[in-house]
């Protein structure tokens, strides 16, 4: 019999932790982490020190590779990294500006307990050991008044921090955690991946021709799609735009549709159609690996071209052509997956739709097609936290009965024949949450009340539709804790703010980026911090000592469990530095710690694109059937339409004098964090909203005009921009601006926020919103 | 008017039906036990550099999680499996199960 060699909790994590105990004290770690601060002369510069030290930027989602050019300590200037992988030499507007974030007067310096009422703007600054005693004493009270763990809710987006951040949630044992997924791409995600198992990228480097549908890849950045289909396109290939507003990819277009809001799905259906119909499938492809091709075949029947015509107002012959043009270039062929789809409330199926347009073309993992992604596994530790006897299920779980406010029958498509709300179901990422119906819960005290508040990183004030509720929802709580780098919206209404260090000052964890070409990102600081701030490592590590002293908050578990999680998790990890975690992330690979140090990443040779590897007989896709699903079994399972039918309201007629609303960003701001940043600030002072002429003759409006735009929700005040490139059904600007943070002094109350007009409506199956659900009108101010 | 009403009525029950349904293909332990359970009693020899095949959830399909669990009296580690609890079992099978291959717990945004 097999010895069972069994690795004891402590001797495992010794594989990690334990393994860069020893070598800790060993001086080739620090002589390591230093040495990577190259030293140039290049004379033809001023004189003084010069550094050049690689790190990666986090002035969006992108992690794009950095040089900082270090003069005498002080941060010079940003440059790209011509050998990182996946920005490939480029560094946009918010990377370059990124240089002057670090000595932004508006930062948060220390940390701040509120003296005043809440959103009155009163502070006073405390010290870090104040400020976490304070937050533990909270945590025990909150724990002792509602027997529930989950009564605290910690919200947060994504960043190579964030990690730390669940060490926190983890350790109090809190399930209710809610991210910025659904404000972004859950139905994105859901939809391509009720067909391939998984979400996949787009081999934009090797498409013959590419279609995006209400994808702005040249201002919504996303690298490296961003810098591939404009600075590497091949040779010859056709870009295909279709979208409501002439974007700036747009621009960049062989053709451009300005496609009737809300009826993507009936293009890309009218295509399959076409496609089917005239035989130009690939037959093989779609016999070997996908599962109910047959009654796709006879579903599609009825989406003819002339019908899409009607709905999308796009001439049946364009459509035509488009899916034959398609076809022929299949596989090399892309239908865009793109990134954000909090569009509307049947978002999943339209993205479902996209999928089953690839499959039956066979553009799937294949070169210049949709390919699924490959990662590098890290080392990290794997550590237990205690199992908590008082915590509940997640609210936005628990209370679907909740749902009839955020689902209004506006957006509910007829019960017998096509959409919602037969499709009404949520497939909810458990860290992720849904943000709607997690607000909804918690204004409804329902199944149980939510009192304590934490946000690291996230501004849902300003990111969340419908700010009236937010606030309502702010206002239930018995305590606000926000960690940020600067005073937000959400900030100001907080009792304790802690200033997080900038990504350019402190260490972040070595962390994985998925895709065509995988890689393993890090950052290290580029400077010195400036002012008494914490990294989310030093952050938890110093909430949760200060909670080891309150014996109330760990009366709910196994006495060995406390006496585990104190060696392993604390011992082992928190009280360490954090380049020894670092360092235990990457041991499995030679010479990575090196390549971090000097490149900001690295990749391994193994992880080259290659591509195919599921096309193989009997490989098992993550479906129901193992098959590539263009008939979703769990779909049908859970009582949902398993093809993709088209989806629209019942009856459904725009108001005369009512637009619907759009929003979206540019290229120089990255959702509600960048607006403030000085650099950034010179390009836009505010926003504007985009007017077809037309309708501005009508409303005696010309560019420059203030306007309100009004919702059922709210309205904001707002310069117009008129504009043809915009359907005259429709009204757009761009995200992030109408600060209500006295503190973001550049931009408070310039412009219009997009939360305080958008309504709250629910995609029920993603748990996404639907940022393209609400009607406005338009009056001059 | 009411006629309208009440088909938003009826959709909005019908909607809360489905939902439920949906949850309803889950198993219904305590997974957040059952991953308390498998870190602490299984992952100690199920991990890279063990005597034991490295395994977390996404290691097998739902119908593959059944099985092991209905016949686990033939695996090597039995003797572990009988210092574990029925409910014990049940609760890591139901983290496992809800989390497998071909489970619809979607992929997130990192």
């Amino acid at each position: 019999m097999k010895e069972n060699k069994k690795i004891s909790r402590r001797k495992f994590l010794g594989l990690s932790a334990g393994a860069v105990a020893g070598l800790a004290f060993s001086p080739s770690i620090p002589t390591l982490f230093a040495a990577s601060k190259k030293t140039y002369d290049y004379s033809i510069l001023p004189a003084g020190k010069r550094e050049y030290i690689a790190s990666n930027c986090a002035m969006c989602v992108n992690k794009c590779g950095i040089i900082a050019e270090v003069v005498n300590g002080r941060l010079h200037k940003l440059n790209p990294n011509p050998e990182h992988i996946k920005s490939r030499g480029m560094l946009c507007a918010k990377g370059n500006a990124g240089a002057a974030l670090p000595y932004s007067p508006d930062r948060l310096k220390t940390p701040l307990l509120r003296t005043g009422e809440r959103g009155e703007g009163k502070w006073k600054e405390i010290s870090w050991d104040e400020a976490f005693k304070y937050i533990a004493k909270n945590l025990a009270d909150l724990k002792q008044k509602y027997e529930n763990r989950s009564t605290v809710a910690f919200a947060s987006t994504e960043g190579f921090q964030e990690e730390f951040y669940y060490y926190l949630v983890n350790s109090f044992g809190s399930l209710n955690t809610v991210r910025h997924t659904t404000l972004c791409l859950a139905s994105n995600i859901q939809g391509w991946s009720s067909v391939f198992g998984v979400f996949p990228d787009a081999d934009l480097l090797n498409a013959e021709y590419v279609i995006m549908l209400g994808a702005d890849r040249a201002q919504s950045l996303i690298t490296p799609d961003s810098v591939n289909f404009q600075r590497y396109k091949p040779e010859g290939q056709k870009l295909i735009v279709i979208d409501p507003r002439f974007t700036v990819t747009a621009s960049k277009a062989d053709r451009w549709y300005p496609i009737k809001p809300r009826t993507d799905q009936g293009f890309v259906l009218a295509m399959i159609n076409v496609i089917i119909k005239e035989g130009l499938y690939n037959r093989q492809f779609v016999e070997s690996y996908t599962h109910g091709f047959k009654d796709l075949e006879k579903m599609v029947q009825d989406y003819t071209p002339q019908w899409a015509e009607k709905k999308c107002e796009i001439p049946a012959a364009e459509i035509v052509k488009t899916a034959r043009e398609f076809a022929a270039h299949a596989p090399r062929s892309v239908i865009y997956p793109g990134r954000r789809s909090s569009f509307y409330s049947h978002e999943v199926y339209v993205r479902r739709t996209f999928a089953i347009l690839a499959a039956i073309c066979g553009c799937w993992d294949t070169k210049g097609g949709v390919v699924p992604r490959s990662s590098i596994k890290l080392n990290t530790p794997e550590v237990s936290f205690p199992f908590f006897m008082q915590t509940r299920d997640r609210v936005d779980k628990e209370s679907t009965d909740l749902l009839k406010d955020v689902v209004p029958s506006s957006v509910m498509c007829p019960m017998i024949g096509t959409g919602l709300p037969e499709d009404s179901c949520s497939f909810l990422s458990e860290r992720d949450g849904s943000w709607l119906t997690f607000r909804e819960a918690v204004l409804n005290d329902t199944p149980y009340p939510v009192k304590g508040f934490f946000c690291f990183k996230q501004n849902p004030m300003q990111s969340v539709p419908n700010t009236t509720k937010t606030i309502a929802m702010l206002k239930k709580m018995d305590f606000i804790c926000v960690i940020d780098m600067q005073m937000s919206d959400t900030a100001w209404y907080a009792d304790i703010v802690l200033p997080h260090t900038s990504y350019l000052e402190g260490w972040d964890p070595a962390t994985g980026i998925s895709g065509i070409n995988p890689l393993v990102e890090f950052r290290q600081p580029v400077i010195k911090p400036l002012f008494d701030t914490k990294t989310m490592f030093e952050i938890s590590g110093g909430i949760i000592r200060e909670m080891l002293n309150i014996p109330s908050l760990w009366d709910d578990i196994e006495p060995d469990d406390l006496k585990n999680f104190k060696e392993d998790v604390v011992e082992g990890i928190l009280n360490r530095p954090i380049q020894e975690y670092i360092k235990t992330q990457v041991s499995n690979y030679p010479g990575a710690l090196e390549k971090l140090m000097n490149n900001g990443f690295f990749t391994v040779e193994s992880k080259k694109p290659t591509y195919g590897a599921t096309r193989t007989p009997g490989f098992r896709f993550k479906t129901k059937t193992g098959k590539i699903e263009i008939l979703n079994e769990r779909y049908k399972e859970f009582g949902l339409f398993p093809l993709p039918k088209y989806c629209e309201p019942k009856n459904f007629v725009q108001k005369s004098g009512t637009y619907r609303f759009l929003v979206g960003r540019t290229a120089w701001n990255t959702q509600t964090t960048t607006q403030n940043i000085p650099y950034l600030w010179e390009i836009e002072k505010e926003n504007a909203v985009w007017i077809n002429p037309g309708e501005a003759g009508k409303l005696g409006i010309v560019s420059g005009d203030y306007v309100w735009i009004k919702s059922r929700v709210g309205k904001q005040r707002i310069k117009a921009l008129v504009t043809e490139k915009i359907r005259p059904d429709c009204v757009f600007y761009s995200n992030g601006w109408g600060r209500r943070s006295p503190w973001l002094s550049r931009v408070y109350k310039s412009g219009a926020s997009e939360a305080e007009i958008i309504e709250d409506v629910l995609d029920s199956i993603s748990g996404g919103t639907c940022l393209h659900e609400t009607f406005v009108s338009i009056t001059k101010a | 008017m009411g006629k309208k009403l009440l088909m938003v009525v009826v959709a909005v029950c019908f909607l809360f039906v489905m939902i439920g349904s949906g949850f309803a293909a889950e198993k219904k332990g305590n997974q957040r036990k059952g991953k308390y359970l498998f870190r602490k009693n299984c992952r100690s020899c199920h991990i890279d550099g063990a005597s034991a095949k490295a395994l977390s959830p996404n290691s097998k399909t739902q119908a593959q999680w059944d099985r092991s669990f209905k016949k686990y009296e033939r695996l090597q580690c039995v003797d572990e499996w009988k210092k574990l609890s029925k409910k014990d079992r049940a609760d890591i099978l139901s983290y496992l199960y809800n989390h497998a291959f071909d489970s619809p717990t979607p992929a997130t945004c990192g």
